[in-house]
Parts: C-alpha cells; sequence; structure tokens
C-alpha cells in the first residue's frame, strides 16, 4: 500500500480518491494511546485495594514496579502503533467505510444518509497540529458507530458539510443549508452552516455555579459516614507518625478548641470538594456555545479537549430539566435534551456526559425558550402537577420501612450496643423521606405531551412527546387493584419513564390516549 | 391515511376501539416450561448428591449434614417457585389488534404491555430445541429504546406465531406505502 497521507481540505479530494483505503495520519497513535490509558485508569481504580496491600514491596523493590509500568507503557504504544497501521477507511460515493480493529476485525459500513449524528472532537494533543476526529453514529445499534480518528480538522469540517448536503439532497427537501466552504482554520471562532444561531452560552460565572451545584459531596459524605472511625484512627496513625499526637491534644485542650479544628477541617474538605468539581465543570464546560440551525442543535464546549455534538432536533426523544437541591436554592436548572439510548449510552461512556446535549445551570426561561424549539407550545416550566395516590406511602413504608426497622429493632433487642432509640430514628428519618418522595411525584397529560416530576431532595421534570412513545405498560398488583390504582411505564427511544400508583380510571385513559396518538398519527419518531 | 382510525381485535368485526382482551398462549406451554424447569433442578440435584456420596474425595460427617439440610430446604424454596411460576406462565397471554399487539403477564403484579405496530423495527419468530419438539414458537418484538426490555410472546403454536408475524408485516407495508 502506498504511503496515502491524508487528503486534503477540498470536497474535490474526498470523490476523487474514490473506492481507495486510506490510512489516517500517524498522530492516531495518540489517540488510541489516549483510549488505552483511559480503559487502564478505570480499571486501576478497582486495583486500588490490591495496590494498597503490596504497597510495601513495591517500596521495597522500586525497580521491579518501574519495569512493569515501562513493560506496560510500551505494550499500550505497541497496541496503539497495530491499531493504527491496521485502520483504514474509505470514503466512496456516499458512504463511509472503516475497517480497524487489531484481534476483533470490524468493518462498518454507513450509507450517508443513515447518519445521524456527526461529532468533531479535539483533544487537546489534537488541536496543537489542528487535527480532529470525527465519530458518526447511525440511530442503530451501538456497534453500528464509526469513528474516522485523526484527521485535518479542515478536512473534517468539508466532509460533516458534505454529509449534511448529501441528506438533504437524498431527501429531497429543499435545503436551506447555504453551504459554506470557507472555514477559517483556527477552530476558536469556526461557524457552520450560514443559518446557524447562537441559542446559549455559558459564562464562567455560570460554570462555577454548576460546578458549586453538581457537586456530590453529600453523597461521598454520606458513602464515607460509615468509615469515619477508620479514617480517623488512618489519619491519626500518619498524624503521629509526623510527629503531631492527636490524642494528646484532645485529651489535653479545651472543647471549644477541638471544636473550632473539627469545623474547620470540615470546611477544608469540602472546599477542596467543591473546588475540584469547579474544575471539573469549567474544564468540561468551558466556553460553552448551544447553537441552533434550522434542524438541529449543536453544542460546542471543552477546555482541554474540545467537544461539538451536533443532534437533530427530530431526534430528540425528550426533555428534562434537572435540579439538585442547591440548584433549587439558586434558582438553576440544568437542561438535557435526550436522543437515542440515552441510558443505555451514559452507561457505556462510563457516565461522562460530554456527548449528551446538556445546558447548564440555566435559568427556567432559558429552558422554557430552548425547549420550544424541539417540542413547541410546551408547558413543562410551568404545570400544575397531579399528586399520585398517598398509598405510594402506605407501600413503602410497609414493604422497605417497616422491614429495614424490624430488623433493626430485632438486633438492637439482642445486642447490648445498639441502642432502641437507632431503629425509632431510623424509622422516621425513612419515613420523612418516603412522604418526601411522595410529595415530589407528580403527572399532567395534554393533547401532545405527557409531564412528570419526580425526585427527592432535587427536583426533575420530564416532557415526553406523545406521538414518539414506543411502547406503554399498565401494571397493577393485588393490592393496587383492590384500591383501584394502577401504574405506568412509558418507553421511548431514549429509556423508560415511570408514573407509579395513580388512579386507575386515569391511568386506563391515559394507556388508551397514548396507543390512539401514536398509532393514528403514525408519526416519525426520529 | 384519511380514513377513520380503528383498532378492534383483529378476527371481530367492530369498526371501533376496544380494550385488549387476552388470549391465552397454547395449552401445553405453561406445562413444558416447568417440566423443563423441573427437569433441570432434578439434574443438579442429582449432581450434588453425587458429589456428596462420592467415595474419592470423601466429605467428612458434620459437613455432610449441613450440606443436606441445604439442599433441602433449597429444594422446598425451588419447588415452591417452580410451583408459581407454572401459575404465571399459564396466566401470560396476548392479544393481537389492528393496529397494536399486547403481553398479559404476571400473577401479583399483573402488566398488560403493549407495543404499537407502527412503532415496530423488526419482529423475529424463534423455536429454542425444546420448542421445536413441541411444535411452539416464540415471538420477538422489537422497537427502539430499551433493549433490556425486549417484547417476547412465549408459547405460541408455530402457525400462530407465523401468522401474528405475518400480519404485522402486512401492517408495517401498509405503512411504508400509506
Amino acid at each position: 500500500m502506498d504511503n496515502s497521507s491524508v487528503p486534503q481540505q477540498t470536497i474535490d479530494t474526498i470523490t476523487e480518491n474514490n473506492n481507495r483505503w486510506h490510512r489516517v495520519s500517524p498522530l492516531a497513535i495518540l489517540y488510541y494511546i489516549e483510549k488505552l490509558f483511559v480503559i487502564l485508569l478505570n480499571n486501576i481504580f478497582y486495583m486500588l485495594p490490591a495496590l494498597f496491600v503490596l504497597w510495601d514491596k513495591i517500596q521495597a523493590n522500586p525497580w521491579i514496579a518501574a519495569s512493569i509500568i515501562g513493560v506496560l507503557l510500551s505494550i499500550i504504544t505497541f497496541f496503539s502503533i497495530w491499531s493504527f497501521v491496521v485502520f483504514r477507511y474509505r470514503l466512496s460515493e456516499g458512504t463511509v467505510e472503516v475497517k480497524s480493529g487489531i484481534f476483533s476485525k470490524k468493518h462498518v459500513n454507513l450509507p450517508f444518509n443513515r447518519i445521524q449524528n456527526v461529532k468533531i472532537e479535539q483533544p487537546f494533543y489534537y488541536r496543537i497540529f489542528n487535527f480532529s476526529s470525527m465519530a458518526f453514529d447511525s440511530g442503530g445499534s451501538l456497534n453500528q458507530e464509526a469513528r474516522l480518528i485523526a484527521l485535518p480538522l479542515s478536512f473534517a469540517k468539508t466532509l460533516q458539510i458534505e454529509i449534511n448536503e448529501y441528506k438533504s439532497n437524498s431527501t429531497n427537501t429543499v435545503s436551506s443549508f447555504d453551504v459554506n466552504n470557507e472555514y477559517q482554520l483556527d477552530s476558536d471562532n469556526s461557524t457552520a452552516a450560514s443559518d446557524e444561531v447562537v441559542e446559549n452560552t455559558r459564562s464562567i460565572g455560570d460554570l462555577i455555579l454548576h460546578g458549586i451545584t453538581s457537586n456530590r459531596l453529600y453523597i461521598l459524605l454520606a458513602a464515607l459516614a460509615p468509615f469515619v472511625d477508620d479514617i480517623f484512627s488512618f489519619a491519626g496513625e500518619k498524624l503521629e507518625g509526623m510527629g503531631i499526637d492527636i490524642q494528646a491534644h484532645l485529651d489535653n485542650d479545651p472543647a471549644w478548641q477541638i471544636g473550632v479544628w473539627a469545623i474547620s477541617l470540615l470546611l477544608l474538605v469540602i472546599g477542596l470538594m467543591t473546588l475540584l468539581s469547579i474544575i471539573g465543570a469549567i474544564i468540561m464546560f468551558y466556553g460553552y456555545t448551544l447553537s441552533r440551525t434550522h434542524d438541529k442543535y449543536i453544542r460546542r464546549s471543552g477546555l482541554i479537549t474540545k467537544h461539538e455534538v451536533s443532534v437533530p432536533l427530530s431526534r430528540i426523544q425528550i426533555a428534562l430539566m434537572k435540579q439538585d437541591l442547591l440548584d433549587i436554592v439558586f434558582g438553576r436548572i440544568n437542561l438535557r435534551l435526550d436522543q437515542l439510548n440515552a441510558q443505555i449510552s451514559s452507561v457505556n461512556a462510563g457516565g461522562n456526559d460530554t456527548s449528551k446535549l446538556l445546558v447548564p445551570s440555566v435559568f427556567a426561561y432559558e429552558c422554557r425558550d430552548i425547549i420550544e424549539h424541539v417540542f413547541p407550545s410546551h408547558n413543562l416550566h410551568n404545570t400544575d402537577f397531579m399528586a399520585i395516590s398517598k398509598r405510594f406511602i402506605i407501600r413503602y413504608v410497609s414493604f422497605i420501612v417497616i422491614p429495614i426497622t424490624g430488623v433493626l429493632s430485632y438486633s438492637s433487642y439482642y445486642n447490648e450496643g445498639l441502642s432502641p432509640m437507632v431503629p425509632i430514628a431510623v424509622f422516621f428519618v425513612l419515613a420523612v423521606l418516603v412522604y418526601g418522595r411522595w410529595l415530589r411525584w407528580g403527572y399532567q397529560i395534554n393533547e401532545t405531551y405527557l409531564y412528570i416530576q419526580k425526585g427527592l431532595l432535587g427536583r426533575d421534570k420530564y416532557c415526553l412527546p406523545i406521538t414518539k412513545i414506543q411502547k406503554i405498560t399498565f401494571s397493577q398488583s393485588y393490592f393496587m387493584e383492590q384500591n383501584k390504582l394502577a401504574s405506568l411505564k412509558i418507553y421511548l427511544a431514549s429509556g423508560s419513564y415511570h408514573i407509579p400508583m395513580i388512579d386507575q380510571d386515569h391511568a386506563k385513559t391515559i394507556y388508551d390516549y397514548v396507543l390512539y396518538k401514536v398509532e393514528s398519527e403514525a408519526k416519525a419518531w426520529m | 391515511m384519511s380514513t377513520v382510525f380503528t383498532n378492534s381485535i383483529l378476527n371481530v368485526d367492530h369498526s371501533k376501539i376496544e380494550s385488549p382482551t387476552k388470549t391465552h398462549l397454547a395449552d401445553c406451554y405453561a406445562m413444558v416450561t416447568t417440566a423443563v424447569s423441573i427437569t433441570f433442578w432434578a439434574v443438579l440435584l442429582m449432581l450434588a448428591l453425587c458429589a456428596l456420596m462420592q467415595p474419592f474425595w470423601p466429605v467428612p460427617q458434620s459437613g455432610r449434614d449441613i450440606t443436606i439440610n441445604i439442599i433441602m430446604g433449597a429444594s422446598i424454596i425451588i419447588g415452591l417457585l417452580i410451583l408459581f411460576k407454572y401459575f404465571e406462565e399459564k396466566a401470560k397471554g396476548y392479544c393481537v389488534r389492528e393496529q397494536d399487539i399486547t403481553l398479559f403477564k404476571g400473577l401479583i403484579f399483573k402488566n398488560i404491555i403493549t407495543q404499537p405496530i407502527c412503532r415496530i423495527q423488526h419482529i423475529e419468530v424463534k423455536r429454542g430445541p425444546i420448542d421445536r419438539k413441541v411444535g411452539l414458537a416464540k415471538l420477538h418484538v422489537y422497537s427502539a429504546g430499551d433493549i433490556s426490555q425486549t417484547f417476547e410472546i412465549p408459547g405460541l403454536a408455530l402457525e400462530t406465531a407465523n401468522s401474528i408475524r405475518n400480519q404485522i408485516l402486512a401492517h408495517k407495508e401498509m405503512q411504508h406505502h400509506g
């Protein structure tokens, strides 16, 4: 095979080089190294306990540890180079084909008009050379995704436009796409097709606020609570090693002083965690712009790796306004517009939401306007939700809270160490939580949309377009039947959504109406 | 399509929306699945007993007693579960209407799952070795979204499964050209 360097810039070369397999630039090796590194790092998390146990041995034999790391690194490099060598792509009339894989060979053949989504990513190591990687996905199963790694940015942009053009021609719709072939090469102020309007931008202030509100600190603290003793004794030993005797201070210093220390320590930890969260938010959302063309939303953001996600409006399945407790305090909302298989792909991507259409920490009116373009005349921001049945509380208290309390009381009865106050306190706390959960649950339906609200401390509001519903489940347990209640589960292409324990007749009406609407209109859901 | 929207149960003459009514699965289905699971657990039980009684690595007496108790307890629980499962399988049913296909399942938690035909992406008739032996088939219906929740009607006579499949495919044709 001749050394086919990456074709330059113009569309002509795309069609000129028909039917020939191309290699990408050797920069792709960097991409593979990064990918393998991420896999390694993700798994190191599970190896940490082992590392911890072996720490002494590692310290005793640093050369062995270093050589293991060296071998690991060279394996990573070797496989990255190999992956690059076997990677081939071909652009022929209206299709992109990609061959890749070392052990399991993969050949993806993706016609342009089946491509739903074109994503251009610029990791930091590509930005130096003005390169990018392109991901296409077809809206089908996940393994039908094709990725062209290491293309010059300008080439990627031209290809993106060509694909869009091809799609609008092949569907015979008159395209209002005025294609602009002249691209500025510096990625910072590149604009795409001419009808693009910037819908929303996020300032650093917004991102800082997002960092604060999306902080999962309290969850971490709750998870750490059972280990407080271990942590303190561990920290005590370490400090003692550094010549600070905690125990002596605890015994000798006045109580107020210890209290001040404890509080300042706590504040320090909270501050550090919040800072990390803010840094995370800024890295992910720096320079955030959400822009809109006549048929899609485009999200660009990222400090180190620039992400660009474009999602056709028709592909959006659900609008979701998420608020954590702190978001409610600050009056901000995280808006998410989920597309196909949002729940599954978020699991696959390890919970990273760079590929999602997410607008961090916006005000309600901005939410309303952004959703308005996708779901016209929706009323998600000020819907009067109808409560679900109070039997929800009875169900969860009797099937979850009471058994837990029962087990606790039993063990406190036979175990001197456990005060009888514990089960009582646990019972009340859990019962209040169940009550709060009930308070948040709500649903509402109109001709075109189904609204759901749920949450506990936070509040999530969902707007489901009825014509996009894939299937629906009507379910009833024996007790619910006795009390004339029923639950509904609604499936969209983005996942499933649940309305528990509402009036049986009302559930039946919604069930019938949804089916009627979906089947009689038979509108496209994508 | 400007025709009047109808969604009556197929093979019944009505031109209005009817609630889906349950058609039961093939008679032998619940028996067959129960027989299969009884056989599976019986084989497992035999294997466990053989492992316990084999003369090559003798199990100490105390360990043997405990294991036998555990096996007996587990057998009772599994037996009850199999019995429950039998009635659950017997309670399953389906309904094919003009515009959608419905699955009824559950004994304590009753679920009515309805899949509009216009949302079906593809449809498969599947038959395992046991299904082939007794002349049954499963109908798998796929739509977009939650992969974990595939819509599957088990225990259909092969002709029934094929005819439902053909009806749905015919409907899809209409959708595409209409």
